[in-house]
């Protein structure tokens, strides 16, 4: 249901493989981003993780998925949360709670802890493109 | 005038059966407008979420009953569960980040022209425009 790829236990992409529904696309990458965020691989390791999530196929997310990400922007280990390919209604509830602003960044206003985590939320227009930005060369 | 009343098992894989369900059978005909339809899928899938997880407490041996009728240009939903009740105090604001929970009920209350519920608190009813 997810394909999880994890290169040099640093960079991580989630995407659901196949969705035949959001609600179990959306439980699919939930419980993904548990596993893989709660793992060893990544609380026991030295390196930064970077974490790309490929939103592509939801037309809406749910309020639990956002929770998970803020657990996620909250964790020292993860360096980079990358939200690629959003349609419109997943935007909107993800500017609602605070994740992403207009320009695709974490929000200005939220409390100074959270602020401080908040500059690690990227909004890509596809996995390929949020890829690019660690080696821009 | 009733759309539709479902009820299903409070488990996730009737839950996913019936937004399915849901979405392709009532949500494509009712609303033309695409981004309403999404607003309203949201809406429905966070109330059946807390029926599920709050109400029922995920107990497989309990059920949810959703309702859908029209009236006077306003679709009304309304979602019961078998739990012991809600006090219907939605908070105020917006939870921070840093809290796992507590946006359901707020978006619910963002994204619908009304809510309100029932006195015990298990039965959640929410309207949208839609014209």
């Amino acid at each position: 249901m997810t394909e999880i790829t994890v290169s040099d236990g640093r960079v991580c992409i989630i995407k659901a493989a196949e969705i035949t529904s959001v609600k179990e696309g959306l439980e699919a990458i939930k419980n993904a981003l548990i596993d893989f965020t709660t793992s060893d691989r990544v609380q026991e390791s030295n390196l930064d993780t970077f974490l790309f999530v490929d939103l592509s196929p939801f037309n809406i997310i749910n309020s639990s998925l956002i929770g998970i990400f803020g657990s996620i922007i909250m964790d020292q280990k993860i360096q980079l949360l990358g939200l690629c390919g959003i349609q419109p209604a997943v935007e909107d509830i993800l500017k609602r709670f605070g994740v992403i602003t207009e320009n695709g960044m974490g929000k200005d206003f939220a409390s100074d802890r959270i602020k401080e985590n908040l500059s690690k939320v990227l909004a890509f227009d596809s996995i390929e493109d949020g890829l690019i930005c660690l080696n821009p060369a | 005038m009733l759309v539709f009343e479902e009820k299903f098992t409070s488990e996730i894989s009737s839950i996913v059966k019936f937004l399915n369900d849901f979405k392709k059978n009532y949500l494509q005909t009712l609303v033309e407008d695409a981004k309403l339809r999404d607003r309203i899928e949201y809406v429905v899938m966070e109330a059946v979420d807390n029926a599920h997880e709050h109400g029922n407490k995920k107990d497989p041996n309990k059920s949810i009953v959703v309702r859908c009728w029209k009236e006077a240009g306003l679709l009304f939903f309304s979602v019961l569960d078998e739990g012991a009740g809600f006090d219907g105090n939605i908070p105020p604001t917006r939870p921070g980040l840093d809290n796992l929970n507590g946006r359901g009920l707020v978006s619910i209350q963002d994204y619908s022209h009304s809510v309100s519920f029932n006195d015990k608190g298990n039965l959640i009813t929410f309207t949208f425009r839609t014209w």
